[in-house]
């Protein structure tokens, strides 16, 4: 077994509410392996979007380690912190909220390529018109703004953002749920593609098992901020072992095709 | 409908854009229409207005043209307006982005200076900053800002704290983006329009400022003002009112056309922001 890509322990992070403190995440452990996609499934509340920004360094954890590329990742700070994060990238559920709404498509796509010195100013234009060519977008898409392009482009965009510091792992989460059904499968198989070519890990977070078949080798259930079972995505999801794991089962309706055709998908 | 279309839509705005529009003439053209000195004798003392066709408006004390130091007062009182204005909405604009988005003791020192300055009367803010440095143009539009930033870094700080929570900022932050670049080129133009939306009042109140504080002799001596007219005019208040009521009327309308064409802007920006 190679060594993991990121590895988590022990993370917990806390909230206030009214006068009692809840636990969002509780004592969370999780390993992923390069160009692995893991899954964190749980109903809404569960503390899937907490881990998100938690791993991303967007807040930080009340206990709890982890590494990234073999390095403390809580140590990093500042510009140290910056630099890094050209490794971890992340894919937001509504590509309309997670862009500046002023920005065009040029700009979304400049700015990591600027900030990490990955091509010079007179490289730039092809860089990005190399990136909207990289996620089946068409290169005159540059010019637009977020704001006028579809709902699906604007996912396409989102991921090239992501992959455009050559990361080692992607933190998507929901980031297929606001999509309908033909434009998610296709960012599911665009996702599919990247990572067999650049051997990206993804933590994937979702509600819908029928998606987390599709994509995922792994699996963690989260219930109430705590890991429920975790495993083989394929078992787990075949025969799940907690009550929650039951639940989120019994409530996929097309479990089945989707999963037999997601693990066809992945071999 | 274009933007333009629906601001003239209403009475308010047409009034306001008019008498602005006029202002603006009037300051554009006063060299054009009154070359030289406007503070030079040009006739007879104390001519009364509609009495000769070169000097419609009549004569000060001193015999100096009242038309022309209205045209150049139109211009002193438009510039140094607009210019404070432009000032306060600016460093309100930082200030209550850097507390705003910094959090912490930065937005705790930042919005004590705030409180400290609010609690200072703006005019005896401005009157002070005058009687200290002397009164020069730059001076005076400086004295102004200083008692006008508040309002504007406040509604920049609450709007800042909102925006800061959206996934865009996260997502800057997410490719490593500098948090002063975050701050000031992905946070502030976000928070601009209910900031802008406040300079109409800046600009009028900057106005009725810049006024009083010529009236009070503290203006800029080399330049005519309304406040200096209406001053110079409390001397022969009572033989010849009509030197302190022409730039009184003068300036009483332009604080209306500010406030009323600021009222339309933000009326129509308003409602295409809740049609879209
Ligand atoms: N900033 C916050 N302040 C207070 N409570 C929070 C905050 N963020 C998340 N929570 C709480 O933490 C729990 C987990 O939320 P979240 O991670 O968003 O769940 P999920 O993404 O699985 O739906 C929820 O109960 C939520 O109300
Ligand atoms: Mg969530």
């Amino acid at each position: 077994m190679s060594r993991p890509l990121l590895a988590v322990s022990g993370l917990t992070k806390r909230y206030r509410r009214g006068d009692k403190t809840i636990a969002a995440v509780d004592d969370v452990s999780f390993d992923i392996r390069p160009g692995e996609t893991l899954a964190l499934a749980g109903p809404s509340g569960s503390g899937k979007s907490t881990i998100a920004r938690l791993v991303l360094r967007l807040i930080e954890p009340d206990a709890g380690r982890i590494e990234f590329e073999g390095g403390d990742f809580l140590a990093l700070n500042g510009a140290a912190l910056r630099a890094r994060r050209a490794r971890l990238q992340m894919v937001f559920q509504d590509p309309l909220a997670a862009f500046n709404p002023r920005a065009t498509v040029a700009r979304v796509l400049d700015d990591p390529l600027r900030i990490h010195d990955v091509a010079s100013r007179r490289e730039r234009p092809r860089g990005i018109a190399a990136l909207l060519e990289r996620v089946g977008l068409s290169a005159d898409l540059a010019g637009r703004a977020i704001h006028e392009i579809s709902g699906g482009q604007r996912q396409r965009i989102a991921i090239a953002r992501a992959i455009a510091t050559k990361p080692s792992l992607i933190v998507l989460d929901e980031a297929v749920s606001a999509l309908d059904v033909s434009v998610r499968r296709q960012i599911l198989q665009l996702l599919l593609d990247l990572q067999r070519e650049e051997r990206i890990a993804f933590l994937f977070i979702s509600h819908d098992l029928g998606v987390i078949s599709a994509i995922a080798h792994r699996i963690v259930i989260l219930d109430a901020g705590r890991v429920a079972e975790s495993g083989d995505a394929r078992a787990v999801i075949g025969a799940p072992q907690s009550a929650i794991g039951k639940a989120l089962v019994a409530a996929a309706p097309k479990l089945n095709r989707t999963s037999t055709q997601g693990t066809a998908d992945r071999q | 409908m274009s933007p333009l279309r629906r601001f003239l839509l209403t009475p308010e705005a047409i009034a306001g854009a008019i008498i602005l529009l006029a202002l603006f003439a009037m300051a554009l053209s006063a060299s054009l229409f009154f070359p030289g000195d406007p503070q030079a004798i040009a006739g007879p003392a104390l001519l009364p207005p509609f009495q000769h066709w070169s000097l419609p408006l009549g004569t000060d004390r001193l015999g100096r043209d009242v038309q022309a130091e209205l045209f150049h007062g139109a211009r002193t009182s438009l510039a140094v307006g607009l210019a404070a204005a432009a000032a306060a909405l600016a460093v309100g604009a930082i200030v209550g982005t850097l507390a705003g988005f910094a959090g912490g003791v930065v937005d705790e020192v930042l919005m004590r200076v705030t409180d400290a300055f609010q609690t200072v009367p703006s005019f005896l803010l401005a009157l002070a900053f005058v009687s200290i440095v002397g009164p020069s143009l730059g001076v005076v539009v400086a004295a102004i800002a200083l008692g006008a930033w508040t309002g504007p870094a406040r509604v920049a700080r609450a709007e800042v704290l909102s925006i800061r929570e959206r996934d865009f900022v996260a997502g800057a932050r997410v490719i490593g983006m500098h948090p002063l670049e975050i701050a000031f080129r992905e946070v502030l133009p976000n928070a601009l329009p209910p900031v802008l939306a406040l300079s109409s009042v800046i600009v009028a109140a900057a106005i009725l400022t810049e006024a009083a504080l010529s009236f009070l002799g503290l203006g800029d001596p080399n330049r005519v003002t309304w406040g200096g007219m209406i001053a110079e005019g409390r001397a022969v208040l009572r033989t010849a009112p009509f030197l302190s009521i022409i730039p009184g009327i003068a300036l009483v309308l332009t604080v209306l056309g500010v406030y009323l064409a600021g009222e339309g802007v933000v009326e129509t920006t308003a409602v295409r922001r809740s049609l879209s």
